[in-house]
């Protein structure tokens, strides 16, 4: 990330130069322990997005977890249009007994299995990481390796 | 040859949307120059279908030789409409995050502004013209061959009759609760400022949609830290006014800014600043405001001296609405007209 440097106004590195001070003076007076600072120096803890591991079908995942046992009632056929509606709306208030029911237990299903594969996908997304800087810090210890080689040879 | 029409493109349309603000403003400025201008859309919320159109007349509007702005700031499948278009193309280069920003907190977007970026040589082959919000953003632009360039910074005024109202020891962000906004750094610097100024307290204000992992990662640090911070979400004009108007100051850490409106927004309001000076933000806010280092806790003195010294939150209060006056409206016109006139303006 590029700094823009800004030119010198005297007055405005005066004020910053008295913020600077402020904080080596109370870091002298103990306000600023280390303890504060290693508190304010903890990364910030951010539980991935799971769809980093669990790619674009998981916004889809999401959007129909949730059945709708009542779904907007449509018909647009000329002159018999009304009736079907009708008709249609007579068969779900005589399924109300038993529909919402089942769906409500289908939603909850879903609800979980997807809170399930959220917190799947994120340990995925961690332990990913953690494979690639193991990598990282392998490569390092090879190259290291093969430096110490070469001066022993 | 005299230009007829300046139209613009952008992906979606929703309101208190930055993009959509700065199009719906240029609108104004192209048809005070005596120029046809619509607004086109991919996407438009329902609370603004009367100031676009679908993209459905694209090809009933936009004729040969007239201009076509496009606001680039995701990938999105309107842009190669616009490169195919028979006009001449104006990329408003609103310069995307960097994807790296978007890691862990939404794939979506990490996609989205990597596409966008990585799009750019691709397009400037086809472009006539290229603006930018700011300086800045001029160097991403650097050697791709594009045959114009300008800078349209956008205008910020308050609404009339705007008055400063602040509360004590209130510091305000202002911002979508997205990474490189930084908005740890300042609850980190208000969890420092308690220390000495208990009462402090922070209201940050901002639309957290589609960074929920973030938005939920800072709740958690802004308890733990017992930061007075209340992140208060999306916020409606007249709410966003209330809360510039009661801060005693503002504080805006960001990481990458392409310009900073909020930035912009409240130095026109006379209200004194504290901000990092990475990216667009050391320009806009060039000699008006406290520009620290990231560490929270020079951020947190750097408020410290606003909240005590009242000469000092006088003198930056001073400073950020002489700043501002480069952002006025008719700044924007002239900018405008400068950049277009060698395409024959209507006299």
């Amino acid at each position: 990330m590029s700094a823009t440097p800004t030119p010198g106004d005297g007055r405005l590195d005066s004020l910053l130069a008295r913020a600077r001070a402020a904080v080596e003076e109370k870091t002298d007076r103990g306000v600023y322990t280390a303890e504060f600072r290693a508190l304010l120096d903890e990364p910030l803890d951010i539980r991935p997005d799971p769809a980093f591991a669990a790619g674009p079908a998981w916004g889809e995942a999401l959007r129909t977890a949730d059945i709708d046992p009542e779904p907007p009632i449509v018909s647009t056929r000329p002159v018999i249009g009304p009736l079907v509606r009708g008709l249609k709306g007579a068969v779900r208030r005589g399924l109300r007994w038993y529909l919402p029911p089942v769906t409500a237990q289908v939603t909850a299903h879903n609800r979980a299995v997807v809170d399930v594969l959220a917190e799947h996908s994120r340990e995925i997304v961690r332990l990913r990481r953690e494979v690639e800087a193991l990598r990282r810090r392998v490569v390092a210890v090879e190259a290291q390796a093969e430096r110490d080689a070469a001066r022993r040879a | 040859m005299t230009l007829r029409a300046a139209h613009q493109v952008v992906p979606t349309l929703s309101p208190g949307d930055g993009v959509g603000n700065y199009a719906l403003a240029l609108r104004g400025i192209l048809r005070s120059l005596g120029l046809e201008s619509e607004l086109l859309a991919g996407a438009i919320d329902p609370s603004l279908r009367d100031e676009a159109h679908s993209m459905e007349r694209f090809d009933a509007m936009v004729r040969p030789g007239d201009a076509l702005l496009y606001h680039f700031a995701i990938a999105s499948p309107e842009l190669d409409r616009v490169l195919a278009a028979p006009a001449r193309r104006v990329l408003v280069y609103q310069n995307p995050t960097p994807e790296e920003w978007f890691d862990l907190v939404s794939a979506r977007n990490f996609e989205r502004t990597r596409r966008a970026r990585a799009e750019l040589p691709r397009i400037a082959p086809a472009l006539d013209m290229a603006v930018t919000l700011s300086h800045y953003s001029q160097e991403a632009l650097e050697g791709l061959g594009i045959p114009r360039r300008a800078v349209w910074a956008p205008a910020v005024a308050p609404p009339a009759g705007f008055v400063r109202t602040p509360e004590p020891a209130t510091v305000l962000g202002v911002g979508r609760i997205v990474p490189n906004k930084r908005w740890e750094v300042l609850i980190r610097a208000m969890a420092a400022l308690r220390r000495t100024h208990p009462q402090a307290r922070c209201e940050l204000v901002g639309n957290p949609a589609e960074m929920e992992p973030y938005a939920q990662a800072l709740e958690r640090l802004a308890r733990r830290l017992d930061s007075g911070t209340t992140l208060r979400g999306k916020v409606d004009d007249a709410e966003l006014e209330r809360a510039y108007a009661r801060c005693t100051v503002m504080a805006f850490p960001s990481g990458h800014e392409g310009f900073g409106v909020p930035l912009a927004e409240a130095m026109a309001r006379g209200i004194p600043l504290v901000t990092s000076r990475h990216t667009a933000v050391g320009e806009v806010g060039l000699g008006a405001v406290l520009q620290t280092s990231d560490d929270p806790l020079e951020v947190a003195e750097a408020l410290a001296l606003v909240l005590d010294d009242a000469a000092v939150a006088a003198e930056l209060s001073e400073r950020s609405r002489r700043r501002a006056e480069a952002y006025s409206p008719a700044e924007l016109t002239r900018a405008v007209r400068e950049a277009l006139d060698p395409w024959g303006l209507p006299s």
